[in-house]
C-alpha cells in the first residue's frame, strides 16, 4: 500500500501515457509499421535498463548483452511454439520464463566471468555474444523449430500494447525500488570502489553476479516481447551490434539514470526509424552518416548523458 | 582478554619479506599503534589482518575464533572495521551515502522484500538511516551530510571515512594514517575523536601513524616494526627510550627530549 502512495506520481503518468497510446491504437493514428515501432521502443527501453544495471551502476562493462535478449526471445517464441500458447495470461508466464532463462543462463555463466574487470570482462562478454550467435544459428542441428539461420518463423502474435506496456512499467517501477534498495547502493558502491565496498563487508562478488542477473533477466523479458511482436526472429538481430545498441542508448541516456535510459531509448529508436521515414529513398542510407554525427555531438555537449547533470565522476 | 591474536605471521612478496615471523595480541578496549618507517610493512599488517592479503604462514584470531582462511567480507561482518592510508571514498556519493552504504549492510533485508518494499524494508531503512546520520553527527560533519563526499576538505574526508567505518559497528577498528596530510588542529580534533569512539562504542583500536605526539598520547602499548619484524613492543614512554627504536625510526632528537 505505502508502495502504491510512494509510486503514486510515476501510476498516474504512467496510465496517462498508456491511454494516449490506447487512443493512438484504436484510431489506427497511425500505420501498423509506426504502432510496431512504438512497441519495439518500449522493449529496447526495457532491455536497456538492463543493461545499465549492469554497466551503468555496478561498472561492469558488458559487451554480450544482445545474447541475452536473444536467449529470452528463442526460449519464449519455443515454448509459445511447443504448448501451443494464445491466451494473454499464460503469455505474461511466458514473457517471464523467457527472463528467467536468461537470468539462469546469466548466472552460470556470470560465476567464471565476472571476476574479470573492464576491458577483460568487455572481451569475455564479447566472446560469449559470439558463442550464442553461433549456436543460434546452427540451432536447428538439435532443435528443427528454431530454424538456426534460416531464422525462426510462425511465432504466435501476442505481443499487444497491453502486455508490452504494462509488463515494462512494472519491471521499470520494480527496477527503480531496487536500485534504491540497499542493493543498489551496494552496486553504486561497487562502481565507486571495490576495494572500499568489501572494507565495509559487501560481498562484492554477489552483489556483481546478482546485478549480472538481474540485468539479463530484463534483456530476456525484453527478448520474449520483442519474439512475440515480429514473430521471425533472425540470430543477426541478437549479434554485436545489437549489443552496441543497447550500449550506445545507456551511454547517451548516462550512466546509473533510468529516466535516462528511456529517454535515450525513445530518441535512439526514433532517429533510426524516424530517419527511415523522414527521408527519401535515394539517400536513405546516408542516415547512417546523421546518425554518427548526432552521437558525436551529444558526446560532446552532455559528455555525462543526456539526463545527468554535470558531476565529479 | 585479547580480541585479537597475530601469531608468528609472514608475507613475501616475490623475495622481499614484507612482514616476518610477527606475533602480538590486542586487548579488548585498548589502543594500539603500530609505528616504525615508510615500508616497514605496517600497511601490510592492517592487509593480513583484514583479509586483503593472505598470510604465507601463521595464525590469525579473532574473538576466539581463527579467521586465517576468511575472506575479507566475512571477516568485517565478525566486527572489524579499516580505513586507508590513501582514502577509499565512494566517490559518486555524499557524505551521508557513504556512510548509509555500511550501516546498510547490517540492516539486512531480501532482494524481494527491496523490490516490493515489504515493511521489512521501511523499517530496515530507517534504522540504518537513523545509524547513518547519527555516526556523522558524531564525527561532526553533520552540516556537510548532502555534500559530494570528494568534495570535502582532505581533513573532513579522513573523519568521514572514520564515520563509514564504525557504521559497520566493529569491535576491533584499524585506522590507518589518520592524520596524514593534517595540520595541529585537526590532529587535535582527531585526537580527541579515539577516545570519544573507545569511550562511547568500547572498540578496540589499532592505528598506524607516524605522528609521534598523537601516538604517545593515545596509546596504550605501542608496537614498533622495521623491515617486517618487530623490535620492540611496550608503553609509550618504554618506546620512547628504546635505543633500537631511536635508531631504527625515532632518531637522536625524539630520544633526548
Amino acid at each position: 500500500m505505502k508502495l502504491l502512495l510512494e509510486l503514486r506520481k510515476e501510476i498516474v503518468f504512467s496510465l496517462l501515457l498508456y491511454m494516449l497510446l490506447k487512443m493512438i491504437f484504436i484510431n489506427n493514428l497511425f500505420s501498423d509499421y509506426v504502432e510496431q515501432v512504438i512497441l519495439y521502443t518500449i522493449i529496447i527501453v526495457l532491455g536497456s535498463l538492463g543493461l545499465n544495471i549492469i554497466y551503468g551502476y555496478t561498472g561492469q562493462f558488458s559487451l554480450g548483452h544482445a545474447a541475452f535478449y536473444g536467449l529470452g526471445a528463442y526460449f519464449s517464441a519455443f515454448i509459445t511454439k511447443s504448448f501451443s500458447i494464445e491466451s494473454s495470461l499464460m503469455f505474461i508466464i511466458v514473457v517471464f520464463s523467457g527472463g528467467f532463462f536468461s537470468a539462469f543462463v546469466a548466472y552460470l555463466i556470470g560465476i567464471p566471468i565476472l571476476k574479470f574487470k573492464d576491458d577483460f570482462l568487455a572481451i569475455a562478454t564479447l566472446g560469449f555474444g559470439i558463442l550464442i550467435r553461433n549456436i543460434l544459428d546452427n540451432s536447428d542441428r538439435f532443435l528443427e523449430t528454431l530454424g538456426g539461420s534460416r531464422g525462426f518463423v510462425g511465432i504466435a502474435s501476442l505481443s499487444d500494447l497491453e502486455t508490452v506496456f504494462f509488463v515494462s512499467i512494472f519491471l521499470i517501477l520494480m527496477s527503480k525500488n531496487i536500485i534504491q534498495s540497499r542493493y543498489g547502493i551496494f552496486w553504486m558502491s561497487i562502481r565507486d570502489d571495490e576495494t572500499a565496498s568489501s572494507s565495509v563487508g559487501i560481498n562484492v562478488s554477489d552483489m556483481k553476479l546478482l546485478a549480472f542477473v538481474y540485468g539479463c533477466f530484463l534483456a530476456g523479458v525484453a527478448g520474449a516481447l520483442y519474439a512475440h511482436l515480429y514473430t521471425f526472429l533472425h540470430p543477426s538481430n541478437f549479434d554485436f551490434l545489437k549489443s552496441v545498441d543497447f550500449l550506445v542508448i545507456v551511454i547517451v541516456g548516462g550512466m546509473g539514470n533510468i529516466s535516462g535510459t528511456v529517454v535515450a531509448g525513445v530518441f535512439w529508436i526514433l532517429i533510426i526509424e524516424g530517419l527511415r521515414i523522414m527521408l527519401p529513398a535515394h539517400i536513405l542510407e546516408y542516415r547512417w552518416v546523421i546518425i554518427p554525427i548526432v552521437l558525436i555531438i551529444i558526446m560532446i555537449l552532455k559528455p555525462y548523458g543526456l539526463m545527468v547533470r554535470k558531476r565529479a565522476l | 582478554m585479547s580480541i585479537l591474536e597475530v601469531k608468528k605471521l609472514s608475507k613475501s612478496f616475490g623475495g622481499i619479506k614484507a612482514v616476518w615471523d610477527l606475533s602480538f595480541n590486542v586487548k579488548k578496549g585498548e589502543i594500539l599503534s603500530i609505528i616504525g618507517p615508510n615500508g616497514a610493512g605496517k600497511t601490510t599488517i592492517f592487509n593480513l589482518i583484514t583479509g586483503f592479503y593472505r598470510a604465507d604462514t601463521g595464525k590469525i584470531i579473532f574473538s576466539g575464533q581463527d579467521i586465517t582462511h576468511l575472506n575479507t567480507e566475512k571477516r568485517i561482518n565478525l566486527g572489524m572495521a579499516r580505513t586507508f592510508q590513501n582514502l577509499r571514498l565512494f566517490r559518486s556519493m555524499s557524505v551521508f551515502e557513504n556512510v548509509l552504504t555500511a550501516a546498510l549492510v547490517k540492516h539486512k533485508y531480501g532482494f524481494v522484500s527491496g523490490l516490493l518494499r515489504t515493511s521489512g524494508f521501511y523499517s530496515k531503512k530507517k534504522e540504518a538511516e537513523e545509524r547513518a546520520r547519527y555516526l556523522i553527527n558524531f564525527m561532526g560533519l553533520k552540516e556537510k551530510e548532502s555534500y559530494l563526499a570528494t568534495s570535502l576538505p582532505y581533513g573532513d574526508q579522513r573523519k568521514l571515512e572514520i564515520a563509514r567505518a564504525l557504521a559497520t559497528e566493529p569491535k576491533l577498528l584499524l585506522v590507518d594514517e589518520p592524520c596524514a596530510g593534517m595540520n595541529h588542529s585537526e590532529i587535535n580534533q582527531i585526537m580527541e575523536t579515539f577516545f570519544r569512539i573507545q569511550e562511547t562504542f568500547k572498540t578496540t583500536m589499532i592505528i598506524i601513524e607516524h605522528h609521534m605526539e598523537l601516538v604517545m598520547k593515545v596509546s596504550e602499548r605501542i608496537i614498533v616494526v622495521d623491515f617486517g619484524e618487530k623490535i620492540m613492543e611496550g608503553r609509550p614512554e618504554e618506546v620512547k627510550n628504546d635505543k633500537r627504536v631511536i635508531e631504527a625510526y625515532l632518531g637522536e632528537d625524539y630520544g633526548v627530549q
